[in-house]
């Protein structure tokens, strides 16, 4: 049996909210990358939803572009926080006051 | 496909190239051919802005599969970004050498982070929108953190690189809803979607929420209230030549990739956004500029600058006529000139470990280096918007084109926050010329950043004096967005 659009949607809905409200609130860096992760993959399950009831392939197609850039910015966002933790041993957000006034 | 045309990307194919160049050449090279990677750089910009213009201008004609335009107002902004990619690579090659940064890797991360601001003017489609933005900004947060063993440059590059990801998946899942609302993601059947759900009593909730959140990743990334807090921390730790690259080239391609969206793609008589924009730009300029009075950074005061200046870029935006399209391009060539000026000088005077950057190091060396303090003064008092220059002509015509929307609010706030910032701007020129020097110190000054500082000189004046042929350029750029 197939499942209805809004289901889909819902969780993509659901998925996306946990993912900005945790980005918000946890201070540890790699908590806050995986809740970006959350976001990217709710922005990637609502493209196939509607692909899926769209019967293209755009959607689809759009998807496999974004898990391209996700990796990318992986790469890259784990990198910048190696560098972090080797000058300052810290991974948590609230001890990134170099520049507070 | 009949529709592939490569003569459409070819300054965006010439950066890349160039870009993989660099990164393949470097190290066979090794370290002791440094000046290498610039040479090639430069070669690499120049040759796009030249591929920019060769490209055939045609408004009406899409290609790969209607994914990119050569219209004018993508050209304009690609020879701009190739422009502003030469000013870079001549600013900053001394900076690299004398912090002993890898120049191989700055320079092909900044070819392709001018590749993917161009992807971002050219493209009418909402994905290819979104992997331009990707590439500028996967190229920026490594730029911003190659300072690898610095403290304050790991902690900006952090900061940036989880505001821009966490805006950028705003922007998709944006971008997802525009999808399954339009059923597609390029900007033709968009337009014509929206169109048609114009005539109904409700507009779709699915495509209003879609365009909210776009606008809302796009507000992000050029950091207009209320999502500007991150700008001064990333720009006071990021090295000082990329904060110029970041207040000024990337925030314009943010604001071109919104001007297409906004009046390519919108309905023109959907008025919610305009009121919260308006809002937005006054917000934009008073908190930008009433933070800058009280900062003793000038790196962090030239931030808040450029937050109050994308709050007058906003007013262009806006008031959404002739006047202020227009003039919202001639200030993005006027702010690059003034901005990347200042911050190339600021680079120069900024000491062995870029660290000289306080107020209190400019004290005094007004009389002891007049070839640099002359310079600033002219960008800061054209940043300040004052007659003769070319941030005047800018800020009169963004102004004007909220009167002629009779925005007069709007436009009084504007002239008022532009006269507070009068008072920071000359606050740096007052430490450079009436106070005393605390000592010598030593500044050298390359002959490639000097012919920079002056060609931004005298670039600041000559547009502010004889404006007409930009602003004809301007206009011919932003009429494909005009509808009678």
């Amino acid at each position: 049996m197939a499942i209805p659009l809004h289901h889909l949607l819902i969780l993509g809905g659901l998925l996306f909210c946990i993912g900005l409200v945790g980005v918000l609130l946890k201070r540890n860096l790699i908590v806050m990358f995986l809740c970006i992760e959350l976001m990217l993959n709710a922005a990637n399950l609502t493209f196939i939803a509607f692909a899926r009831q769209l019967s293209q392939m755009d959607g689809q197609v759009i998807v496999f572009f974004v898990m391209v850039l996700a990796a990318a910015e992986a790469a890259v966002g784990l990198a910048l926080v190696i560098a972090l933790y080797r000058t300052r041993q810290t991974m948590d957000a609230d001890d990134l006051n170099l520049m507070k006034l | 496909m009949s529709d592939i045309s490569f003569s459409a990307i070819l300054p965006e194919l010439i950066l890349c190239i160039f870009g993989i160049l660099v990164m393949v050449l470097g190290p066979f090279l090794g370290r002791n051919s440094r000046s290498f990677g610039g040479t090639l750089a430069l070669l690499g910009f120049a040759t796009s802005i030249v591929g920019a213009l060769l490209v055939p201008e045609s408004a009406g004609k899409l290609f790969f599969n209607g994914m990119v335009t050569t219209d004018a107002f993508s050209i304009f902004f690609r020879v701009l970004f190739a422009a502003i990619g030469v000013v870079m690579t001549l600013g900053s090659l001394n900076y690299l050498h004398r912090l002993k940064l890898p120049t191989f890797e700055y320079f092909a991360l900044l070819l392709f982070a001018s590749a993917g601001m161009n992807f971002m003017v050219l493209s009418t489609d909402l994905l290819l929108t979104f992997i331009g933005l990707e590439i500028l900004s996967i190229a920026t947060y490594v730029l911003a953190g190659i300072r690898r063993d610095d403290a304050a440059s790991n902690e900006s590059a952090i900061k940036y690189f989880f505001m821009g990801s966490f805006s950028s998946a705003i922007l998709l899942y944006g971008v997802a809803l525009i999808y399954g609302s339009a059923h597609s993601t390029s900007y033709q059947a968009i337009l014509k979607h929206a169109a048609a759900v114009n005539g109904q009593q409700q507009i779709p909730l699915l495509f209003l929420i879609g365009f909210g959140l776009i606008i809302v990743g796009f507000c992000f990334k050029v950091a207009v209230v209320p999502f500007q807090v991150w700008a001064p921390d990333v720009y006071e730790g990021a090295p000082t030549p990329i904060t110029g690259f970041l207040s000024v080239a990337s925030k314009m391609a943010g604001f071109a990739a919104l001007i297409r969206i906004l009046f390519q793609v919108l309905p023109h008589d959907l008025p919610q956004w305009v009121q919260l924009l308006v809002v937005s730009s006054i917000l934009t300029m008073w908190i930008g500029n009433l933070s800058a009075l009280t900062q003793t950074n000038i790196k962090r005061m030239l931030a808040y600058s450029s937050i109050a200046h994308a709050g007058y870029i906003l007013i262009g935006i806006v008031a959404a006529n002739q006047t202020g399209i227009t003039a919202i391009l001639y200030y993005a060539v006027a702010y690059a000139l003034m901005n990347l000026g200042a911050f190339t000088i600021i680079t120069i005077l900024s000491g062995r470990d870029d660290r000289r950057v306080t107020l209190e190091d400019y004290k005094g060396i007004g009389f002891q280096y007049p070839q640099l303090s002359f310079p600033l003064t002219i960008c800061l008092i054209s940043l300040a918007g004052i007659p003769t220059t070319a941030g005047f002509i800018g800020k009169f015509f963004l102004f004007s084109a909220a009167v002629e929307e009779k925005m007069y609010l709007l436009a009084v706030l504007a002239v008022l926050a532009a006269l507070v910032s009068v008072y920071y701007y000359l606050r740096v020129v007052v430490y450079m010329f009436m106070f005393e020097p605390d000592g010598k110190r030593e500044v050298r000054i390359h002959p490639a950043a000097g012919v920079v500082v002056l060609v931004c000189c005298l670039l600041i004046f000559w547009f502010g004096l004889f404006p007409t042929w930009l602003l004809e350029v301007s206009r011919q750029a932003v009429i494909l967005f005009l509808h009678p």
